[in-house]
């Protein structure tokens, strides 16, 4: 019984920690999930914008060709990305991220 | 038993020529065939009777790596000479190979063989055990395959096959062949003083691989990585490099030492303690110690093992009776392998006697189509041994007498050529093509031009060939064309 | 030094051209060209395109890198023999994808290269290539040209080949002869026979080489054409490196000035076909991570393809690079294969023939799970 009541209270909390959060992070976390189903790693699913995600997230939206030259998103971006990752452009996105691609940089 | 005796003689061995007698008995015939004692027969010449193919041009293992040692020495003091022009260097160069060549005199009994001797029934198995146990050609192990193809394949038809094996893998051509001889144990002396000195010697697991892969169990046995590397462990410190081997041995004989001397007895078990992995290993649940012993004991398990006995045996049967055997058939010899505890007399017996109640039909070797070609129609292609100017053990031989090992080449067929150690095809697909046809037409008439005393017709009616194949042949307008339309037919390319 | 390269060779290398479009459709004829590159023995992904960024390659295989390599990106260079290949990677003609195979794991030369040519999971399994499936349905003919038929195109038409007979003092037969034994024989015996003719016989009347870069060279003149083949498979055999593979020189990198000539010889030699072109290497499985105790390497699994065309789109290295440390190697030995090779192959085969994705991975591969990778290198 203990348990339980405890478990629910993690819960709770959580999900209060969270829902009373600003938007940026709820984005986050759905930037976040859906990186992890490419091979661009977001770090942990923690709805904190970090390093990791800024990266991966920029990586993937380059690599897809949906990044104009010299953008770069950041963290006040993540309600319109996670928009763009539910739009018609998802699946493609999916496919791009399945692979990794390296650019040729020699100068 | 085949009521035909001419076709029996076809898929066993190579055919009966215009000139032999057909046995009375067909199954005493295939007994004395696997039993009697042969001595290997040729031509002195072209035209010539069938005699007895001279001792002299038999080499044992210390003759040939004493000619490839003298072909070494002597090239390095041509090339060394002041006084030469390099184009002389080239000729002196070329008539010293002549002179120590080995691996020509080897094609010209495998010719030989094939052609005029008795035993084709034993030829045509020492055929078959040398595809299964390829050594790959090339180099310095040209001067020692025809070593491995006599003494080891050929000299063993009779034996159990653990021995066989065993002579197999510890010959130098193999050793050398599959890398062995590079394989050293990562514990052994030799390993240790290599680190201590910077360098890197470890195991190479080629010839372990092979030997479960190919020669005895095959993959369906299920073995491990840990069998193969643990027998890669039991074969390190055996082989040498056919290079060094030859220049140990003449540098031994040129400081006096007899032939069999301390070198002696290496040859024919090149083992290297120095270079051996110490401890215990296990291969496919048996544990075996270190030592020399131990590789006996390996291929001894091997070639006992139940997989074994299944895998040859459907080689044997593919390889008689055609890719369409049945699995009863390959059971026959199957069972007669179990029986006799791998006994090789008795099971290429029961090879025999399935292949003569089978109804298959087997596409045959480039190379066996083409020796039953000439045996069978009587053509005079093959230069006598004392063709060229005077005797070929002597002088120059000329160009001519480098055709029979080109035409091996140029069929895809040779033992003397470098390749895969699965060996030739068994499968038909894997021979027909455009440019296998150019090759056979081209031999054909080749061998025409020799004056076969059977013509196309003739072969036609011997053989049984189709109606629609006779049909052919004879709208041919010419004899050299019937000939070759004949030959080229799928009744004589398969059996 | 004799050692267990010299055997793979085989019958030497080998050039195989099909696919010739069927005489009166011309103007229907596929336009893309495909030379598909076999690399026999096991080519050392490591050595060819190593991972320069990745600390563990050092610690891993010290003695197995070149001094200086070229720097492609952070992590990836390339080794210096690749010359022709590295201009092609400026130019946006030329891509690599790293620690890729088939998926194909028994580290075995036949099993390797039956899969390689078959297109299927399972060895020996089926009778026909993944090129010669994909001719079929693009309706193309074939012809092949080498001593044997290789498995990869098989399943095509009219299948025939070339190699130079050097049979001296043969006489030619008759076409009338060739028709007659031609008229012995059944199925596919009769059609091979039936593309001999008194003239494919005759000594010299095609180039006589027999060495990769003047078949390669052949095969770029015979693509070339209107009427040319659209597919050509050249075979490099001797990359089964087991002792002294080399670093900077040495054998393996030998075999780099090789296949990197033959990419420079079939661009020159197909002129303005190239931009309709693709060519990939295929190898049965790349070579051990750490050496061996001779200098070399043993069979291993994940390695690199290389590819290059006017059909590629921008030049990169497509990876998801695994890692080096002991932990991220295959059975601790060898680099993962991350990427499916199959899918580089059905890319290529999508942008040479024109093929839809899905009917190349349930007609030629019968896989239905095989993903698109079409976009990354052609998009």
């Amino acid at each position: 019984m203990d348990k339980l009541i405890k478990l629910i209270l993690i819960v709770f909390i959580n999900t209060y920690f969270f829902a009373s959060s600003s938007n940026a992070d709820t984005s986050v976390l759905c930037l976040q999930k859906f990186l992890k189903k490419t091979v661009f790693v977001p770090g942990s699913l923690d709805g904190v914008w970090g390093d990791k995600t800024e990266n991966s997230i920029n990586s993937l939206l380059d690599q897809a060709g949906m990044l104009k030259p010299n953008q770069n998103i950041s963290a006040q971006d993540a309600k319109e990305v996670c928009n763009l990752l539910h739009s018609s452009k998802r699946d493609e996105l999916l496919e791009s991220g399945k692979f990794k691609v390296f650019r040729i940089e020699i100068d | 038993m085949s009521d035909n005796k001419h076709k029996w003689a076809r898929k066993v061995g190579f055919g009966f020529g215009p000139n032999e007698l057909l046995p009375t008995d067909v199954e005493s015939w295939n007994n004395s065939q696997l039993t009697s004692n042969f001595k290997s027969v040729g031509v002195a010449k072209r035209y010539s009777d069938v005699e007895i193919w001279p001792q002299e041009y038999n080499f044992s293992f210390e003759d040939r790596l004493r000619r490839a040692g003298e072909y070494n020495e002597g090239k390095k003091e041509i090339e060394n000479s002041k006084k030469l022009t390099s184009v002389e260097k080239k000729k002196r160069v070329r008539t010293l190979r002549d002179q120590t060549d080995v691996a020509l005199f080897d094609v010209y009994k495998f010719w030989n063989s094939a052609i005029y001797g008795d035993d084709m029934v034993k030829q045509r198995l020492t055929h078959f055990w040398t595809n299964h146990f390829t050594v790959g050609g090339g180099g310095r192990r040209n001067y020692i395959i025809g070593d491995f193809i006599y003494r080891v394949i050929y000299g063993n038809l009779n034996a159990s096959f653990d021995e066989l094996l065993y002579k197999v893998t510890t010959h130098v051509g193999m050793l050398d062949y599959l890398d062995n001889a590079e394989s050293v144990g990562e514990r052994s002396e030799s390993a240790r003083w290599a680190r201590r000195n910077g360098k890197t010697q470890g195991l190479n697991d080629n010839l372990a691989r092979e030997l479960l892969e190919l020669h005895s169990v095959s993959p369906e046995r299920m073995y491990t990585e840990d069998d193969i590397r643990n027998s890669a462990k039991i074969l390190a410190g055996w082989g040498a490099h056919t290079d060094s081997v030859i220049r140990k041995f003449y540098r031994e004989r040129r400081r006096g030492n007899p032939a069999i001397g301390s070198l002696g007895k290496f040859i024919y078990e090149p083992y290297f303690k120095d270079r051996a992995e110490p401890g215990r290993k296990i291969v496919l649940d048996n544990k075996f110690r270190s030592g020399k012993k131990s590789l006996r004991q390996l291929t001894d398990m091997l070639a006992n093992d139940d997989f074994t006995a299944r895998h040859l045996s459907k080689k044997l049967a593919i390889h008689f009776i055609g890719e369409s055997v049945n699995q009863s058939e390959i059971d026959f010899i199957y069972n007669v392998w179990k029986d006799s505890k791998g006994n090789l007399e008795e099971i290429h017996k029961e090879v025999l006697n399935v292949t003569a109640r089978s109804k298959e039909r087997k596409f045959l070797w480039p190379s066996t189509w083409m020796f039953q070609a000439i045996r069978f129609s009587g053509s005079s292609f093959l230069p006598g041994f004392e063709d060229g100017n005077a005797s070929f053990y002597k002088a120059v031989p000329s160009k001519l007498n480098y055709e029979p090992k080109k035409i091996l080449e140029e069929l895809g067929n040779s033992f003397w050529e470098s390749r895969q150690p699965d060996g030739y095809s068994e499968r038909k697909d894997d021979w027909v093509s455009t440019e296998h046809f150019d090759r056979r037409i081209k031999v054909a008439s080749r061998i025409y031009s020799f004056q076969p005393d059977r013509q196309g017709e003739e072969i036609a009616e011997l053989l049984d060939f189709s109606d629609n194949t006779k049909i052919a042949i004879d709208k041919a307008s010419n004899m050299r064309d019937k000939f070759i339309v004949a030959l080229c037919s799928p009744d004589f390319m398969e059996v | 030094m004799l050692t267990r390269r010299h055997f793979l060779s085989g019958t030497g290398a080998g050039l195989f051209l099909s696919g010739y479009p069927v005489h009166g459709f011309t103007k229907n004829a596929i336009k893309g060209r495909i030379v598909v590159v076999l690399l026999e023995g096991g080519m050392d992904g490591l050595l060819a395109v190593p991972p320069i960024g990745d600390d563990n390659l050092f610690k891993q295989r010290r003695a197995l890198v070149a001094s200086n390599p070229l720097k492609l990106n952070p992590l990836f260079g390339i080794h210096p023999n690749f010359k022709n290949f590295s201009s092609m990677l400026l130019n946006d003609e030329a891509s690599i994808i790293h620690a890729t195979s088939f998926p194909y794991v028994g580290r075995s030369h036949f099993e390797g290269q039956n899969v390689l040519q078959g297109g299927m999971l399972a060895p020996f399994s089926i009778k026909t290539g993944w090129l010669g499936r994909a001719m079929d349905i693009a309706k193309t003919a074939g012809k092949a040209m080498s001593l044997e038929t290789p498995l990869i195109i098989r399943g095509a038409n009219d299948l025939d080949n070339f190699y130079p007979a050097r049979i001296k003092h043969s006489r030619l037969p008759s076409s009338e002869t060739l028709r007659l034994i031609q008229s012995t024989h059944l199925n596919n015996a009769a059609k091979v026979i039936g593309k001999l003719t008194k003239n494919s016989m005759k000594m010299g009347v095609v180039s006589q080489a027999r060495d990769p870069l003047s078949l390669a060279a052949e095969a770029g003149r015979a693509m070339r054409e209107k009427d040319g083949p659209r597919v050509a498979v050249v075979k490099i055999p001797q990359f089964d490196d087991h002792s002294e593979i080399g670093t900077d020189t040495g054998h393996h990198p030998e075999l780099f000035t090789l296949v990197d000539r033959t990419f420079g010889k079939l661009k020159s030699e197909l002129k303005e076909e190239w931009k309709n072109t693709i060519v990939l290497t295929m190898t049965e499985f790349g070579r051990t991570v750490k050496e061996n105790g001779s200098a070399g390497t043993d069979h291993g699994y994940g390695s690199v393809g290389l590819l290059a065309g006017g059909l590629i789109n921008r030049s990169s290295v497509v990876a998801n690079w695994p890692g080096l440390s002991n932990k991220d190697l295959y059975e601790k030995r060898d680099l993962y294969a991350t990427i499916d090779y199959r899918s580089i192959c059905a890319a290529c085969l999508e942008a040479a023939f024109g093929l839809d994705h899905d009917v190349i991975s349930e007609r030629v591969f019968l896989d239905k799970t095989i993903p698109r990778t079409y976009g990354h290198i052609f998009g």
